[in-house]
């Protein structure tokens, strides 16, 4: 067995094996001691991929474990139109894409896993807690490592378990596992368009190994790309399908419009879990899908343009949700919804790299956001109403500090990591290839309207938890260093996190993450150029819209104080309040509906069709019984069947004879 | 050796009817005899020689006279299911280890007999012999240890069948009196020979009546819309071991059948009869998966979820491709374990509850944490759960189903069962098991009181309910084991499946399959 090449493997085996070990043993394990061992194997598996990210560094294929074997029998018609089988593998590869999400994933994962020894202290479920946890960093990390559709939805599927499990982690509360279950069955929909796009692919492609699909572009199959009178242009209309249906898929897991809603409800889950499943991994997982399928969506231009306009009204919707919202996590979670949409622009604009920079410096600053916000709602006694909070600078300063970075950083102000990352995204979709000249513009002053927004509601985030006077009756006290050191990192990440993807007229080659991703998700063809100043213009107006919106946002807090309900129009707060009832909408668009068509199947199966089939059945027996002088019911209904066969078996015979 | 396995609880049974009246006899030897079958049957199962041939033949002649004879033999479709008769035998008569009725294991014996012969017969009097054995064990296992309404089931069940037994036998003369004298051979059931002179069916005269005849029998076992009512009625009745039986093994004899004689013995009809035969497995993906949504009985809900589940089998088959049949004979094994995992889970809950309703049951989980990981288990794997082996099943028939161009509007349309039984799976899930421990009052984190004005089954103090024995485990795992392990390492099953798939394709014409480069 190849060593080097099955080193990498191991990531996802070692939480897995936390795992096992939690949920069979951790009942006997005093705290913090699962906690630890949790925490110990995810270190284990960052340094697994920080291995691995020197490996995987100076290669340009990707590197494959040699340890596989057959997981999907299929058969493919060969070249004669013979079926053959050609078995798909359950297999792992590590490129540089998968490569950057591993030290995401297990980074981040450890950091987390720290901050909730200290976050979890003295809860009943702490050892399963962890099991969890390490559950869903090893099936995302099978979801990322994976070099097959099939084997990316074990993954896929397996966050969805555990992001289920973890929403509803204090299950004996009807309203978390309520929040939990619609988590799941939103994630459900969208896993149906996915295995509907997985069909497409496997037709299109006969294969659905994800290297094999990407590089067969190019060099086979060449889309045939047509330009319609909207001036978008189309590839050929299975594989623009088939990306239609992974985007929806996509959509689900991220999030996106218009399966958004079950993600502010998440947060009904423990703070830790928002931060690393609902902020910094399994929601950018749509993300990196559409990147990791580059090949399929960089010629399927019509659908790229879907993913960008979906990503841009999902991105205001999401803004304009957190404008009102009073809870301090809900504040995020939409904001973590606009923020995704942000990404979705920036993989629908065919600038790949720049998606994954914007999951990198997200991951940063929104679990930084959610864990200092767990730090608050554990200071504060339970209490996650920000009207309740306020003037806490004093009382968590620690806290204080990081969350003002990381306010800025989500912001955009220069040189935090969300201004390059946030930057780029707008400067890519203003140039992007896909949607027309219209959708490129349309979308680059809604993206620049969010950032408006986005600074905006953070700021009065921010403002009404630390600034002023506490308005609460709880006794606030700063928390443990278990939990403030991984803060510190985090916020550090979130200054310097940026300078990965820094813009190309500082200098050749100073954008390293563009270029490490050149094998992996390389860019689409036909992004225009433009002028230096253009570029400045952009930025300036970018940096412009941030300031804008925190000076906006502290105009409104000093105008209209703590208890303005939304900034602007009542009518507007209240329909942000209730995140523009898109939720209420489903419940009569959808739920009802379903709930309707299956109470009325289940009468018509019982009263109609059971009832129907029952009265043929009671009329053969009771035909049977008349002429039958047996009189138990088993007996009887034997005695009708052998009748009644052999009165037809002559009967076929004699017509038979004389045919 | 096939009649080893058939003989072995046949004999069994005899010594269990003999022994003492607690039935401390019987079980032991129920036991010590599925468990020699399961160890027997695996040895084959491992033994088996993956050419796609039948294996293990034995044929006696027993009634030269009208040409029907003692043929038993097995092949890698049909040798699955005598493993999971045998292992599913074991296991049911496990979780009934409090029954004192020792003719409660005579049956279960004589059904393990029957059900085993029904697989290897390869003489269509035989099969069809043996068909009718099956019906009596079950009928007295739910008709005598039922619960309420189990006469009402019983006869149901009994006339379901009955009915489909009838149009199979004239279906099998028919078709053999057809064959014989097209053929000018002398009359013969043996299903070899019939398949040698396959080409000839065609131009029989009333070949679609044979057909459907024929077909009409497993629909009904299989069960597929709109000839499923039996099932809710015979599951909800049945004690919990018969469930498991009913849904882990009888209802495979529907697929086996379809597969074994209606695919190896009418290929031209099967495709003339493609798009009826897709349009009710859509129909059932759906309406299954509808149905079991609003059920308000726990059992009844899984019963359901049965037809959900076969509705992909069918499809599978239907489509006429490699992967459709290896997903359809995949679902088959996986939906027996994870089933019948599914109905022991909730017989073990209502038994120690007294009540199978949804809403009369909560935070069971916390009461029984071991009871409630196994059930939340089973659970996910029944909504196809990729990592366990429903998924495989469920992939592999819908990709078949989509290769083929006539087939594939249904599979598509089929997907939508997918998001709606994660819709019943959670729903049960949460209901039952999650929320607050009945009795507890320890809640931490829990400041909103459940709002629902059902009353909850209340019972004294906290340790009222006792988690799963040594017992239960036992009779649980092995099923548990084999839905992860086939769900993740499918090669344990494939090949098998495979070797003799490919055989029964070889007389459909190719159809055109997929997009060509």
């Amino acid at each position: 067995m190849d060593f080097n090449h099955n080193l990498f493997a191991l990531m996802p085996v070692l939480p897995l094996l936390g795992w096992l070990v939690l949920i069979v043993w951790g009942k006997n394990m005093k705290e913090p001691t699962p906690g630890i061992l949790a925490s110990s194997l995810v270190f284990l598996s960052f340094v697994l991929a920080v291995v691995g990210f020197v490996q995987v560094s100076p290669m340009k294929e990707p590197l494959l474990n040699t340890l596989r074997w057959d997981f999907l029998p299929m058969w493919v018609s060969d070249a004669k139109g013979v079926l053959v089988s050609k078995p798909l593998q359950f297999g792992f590869a590590l490129d540089h894409l998968s490569s950057i999400m591993t030290l995401i994933i297990t980074g981040i994962g450890f950091l987390i896993h720290v901050f909730a020894i200290g976050y979890m202290h003295g809860d009943k479920g702490f050892s399963r807690f962890f099991a969890y946890l390490n559950f869903f960093i090893a099936m995302m990390l099978i979801l990322v490592l994976a070099d097959s559709y099939p084997v990316l939805f074990i993954g896929w599927e397996g966050v969805g378990v555990a992001s289920y499990l973890l929403i509803g982690f204090w299950y004996t509360d009807v309203k978390n596992s309520d929040a939990a279950r619609k988590a799941f069955i939103v994630n459900r929909i969208g896993d149906a368009f996915l295995m509907l796009g997985m069909f497409l692919l496997f037709m299109t492609f006969h294969t659905l190994n994800i290297h094999e699909i990407n590089s067969s572009f190019g060099s086979v199959v060449i889309p045939n790309v047509t330009t319609i009178s909207t001036g978008i242009a189309f590839g050929s209309p299975p594989l623009e399908l088939a990306a239609l249906f992974l985007l929806l898929g996509a959509a689900g897991k991220s999030a996106q419009l218009p399966l958004s809603t079950w993600l502010p409800d998440a947060m009904a889950g423990p703070t830790p879990v928002s931060a690393l499943i609902h902020a910094a991994t399994m929601v950018t997982a749509g993300v990196y899908l559409v990147a990791r399928s580059h090949g399929i969506f960089a010629n399927a231009p019509g659908a790229s343009s879907w993913v960008m306009w979906i990503g841009a009204l999902t991105a205001v919707y999401g803004a304009l949700s957190a404008i009102a919202q009073t809870d301090i996590k809900k504040i995020l979670a939409y904001s973590t919804v606009s923020q995704l949409g942000y990404m979705f622009i920036a993989v629908g604009s065919g600038a790949y790299w720049v998606g994954i920079f914007h999951v990198a410096t997200h991951a940063f600053f929104k679990a930084l956001l959610f864990l200092s916000s767990g730090s608050v709602i554990h200071a504060v006694g339970g209490e996650q109403d920000v009207r309740q909070m306020g003037g806490l600078r004093e009382k968590l300063p620690t806290t204080h500090i990081v969350s003002l970075i990381g306010t800025l950083a989500i912001a955009g102000i220069i040189p935090l990591a969300g201004f390059f990352s946030k930057d780029a995204i707008l400067s890519s979709v203003f140039t992007s290839p896909f949607g027309g000249d219209f959708s490129g513009y349309a979308i680059w002053a809604i993206g620049l309207i969010v950032a408006f927004l986005t600074a905006g509601y953070m700021w009065r985030w921010y403002s009404l938890v630390f600034l002023g006077t506490y308005r609460g009756h709880a006794h606030p006290h700063e928390s443990s260093s278990v939990m403030t050191v991984p803060l510190w990192i985090l916020a550090a990440l979130s200054v310097v996190g940026g300078f990965i993807g820094l813009p190309h007229f500082l200098g050749k080659n100073v954008n390293w993450l563009e270029g490490f991703l050149e094998e992996a998700a390389p860019n689409a063809l036909g992004f225009h150029e433009i002028p230096l100043w253009g570029e400045l213009i952009l930025i300036a107006l970018a940096l412009a819209a941030a300031v804008g919106g925190i000076l906006f946002s502290r105009w409104i807090i000093a105008r209209d104080g703590v208890n303005s309900a939304g900034w602007i129009a009542t009518r507007f707060g209240n329909a942000s309040r209730k995140a523009l009832f898109v939720d209420q909408t489903y419940d009569i668009a959808v739920s009802a509906p379903a709930k309707f068509i299956s109470e009325q199947l289940e009468l018509a199966d019982t009263h109609g069709l059971d009832r129907g089939i029952g009265a043929l059945a009671n009329g053969t027996a009771e035909a049977g019984a008349s002429l039958s002088v047996w009189q138990s019911g088993f007996v009887r209904a034997y005695a009708i069947a052998v009748l009644l066969g052999t009165a037809i078996l002559v009967g076929y015979l004699a017509l038979r004879s004389f045919a | 050796m096939i009649t080893l396995l058939i003989l072995i609880p046949a004999i069994a049974a005899l010594i269990a009817a003999a022994g003492d009246n607690k039935a401390q006899l019987a079980k032991r030897v129920a036991v010590a005899a599925s468990l020699v079958c399961t160890i027997i049957s695996g040895a084959m199962y491992l033994g088996l020689n993956l050419d796609g041939g039948l294996q293990f033949l034995e044929k006696v002649p027993w009634m030269p006279q009208v040409g029907v004879s003692y043929f038993v033999a097995l092949d890698g479709i049909s040798l699955p299911f005598v493993v999971l008769t045998s292992l599913l035998t074991l296991v049911s008569v496990l979780a009934s280890w409090d029954e004192e009725k020792k003719s409660f294991f005579a049956l279960f014996l004589v059904m393990q007999s029957a059900l085993t012969g029904v697989f290897a017969s390869l003489d269509l009097i035989l099969f069809f012999v043996f068909w009718e054995v099956v019906l009596i064990p079950m009928f007295f296992i739910i008709g005598v240890w039922g619960y309420e309404n189990r006469r009402y089931a019983a006869v149901k069940f009994v006339i379901f069948s009955l009915t489909g037994s009838v149009l199979m036998l004239v279906g099998i003369l028919a078709l053999a009196f057809g064959i014989s004298s097209s053929a000018n051979i002398p009359l013969t059931f043996d299903y070899s020979i019939l398949r040698d002179h396959v080409s000839l069916v065609s131009s029989l005269p009333g070949v679609g009546l044979m057909f459907w005849g024929i077909i009409v029998a497993f629909l009904i076992k299989l069960p597929a819309f709109p000839v499923h009512t039996w099932l809710p009625h015979a599951h909800t009745e049945a004690p919990t071991a018969g469930s498991i039986m009913l849904a882990g093994v009888m209802l495979k004899m529907g697929g086996y059948g379809i597969l074994r004689f209606n695919l190896g013995l009418f290929p031209q009809q099967m495709q003339d009869y493609q798009v009826a035969l897709s349009i009710l497995a859509t129909v059932g993906v759906i309406y299954g998966a509808y149905c079991a949504m609003a059920q308000k009985d726990l059992k009844r809900m899984v019963a359901y979820s049965s037809v959900n589940h076969m509705g992909y089998v069918l499809l599978g088959i239907v489509s006429l491709t490699p992967m459709g049949i290896h997903g359809a004979v995949y679902q088959m094994v996986a939906h027996g374990l994870i089933t019948g995992l599914m109905f022991m889970m909730v017989g073990f809950l209502s038994h120690r509850t007294h009540t199978r309703e949804i809403a009369k049951m909560t935070g069971m989980y916390a009461a029984m944490p071991m009871l409630g990981a196994i059930m939340w288990a089973a659970f996910l794997g029944g909504l196809g759960l990729p990592g366990m082996a429903g998924f495989i099943g469920e992939f592999t028939a819908l990709s078949g189903a989509v290769q083929n161009p006539v087939t594939a509007p249904y599979a598509y349309i089929s997907l939508l069962g997918i998001i709606i039984t994660a819709g019943f799976i959670l729903y049960a899930i949460q209901r039952v098991l999650l929320g607050r421990a009945p009795g507890s009052n320890d809640h931490a984190h829990d400041d909103h009181a459940p709002s629902s004005s059902v009353t909850i089954v209340k019972h004294e103090a906290s340790h009222a309910f006792h988690d799963l024995s040594f017992l239960e485990i036992a009779a649980a795992a092995p099923l548990l084991v084999l839905a992860i392990v086939l769900g993740l390492y499918p090669n344990a099953l494939s090949p098998w499946i495979d070797s003799s798939a490919q055989a029964l394709l070889n007389t459909v014409k190719v159809v055109a399959l997929g997009v060509s480069r």
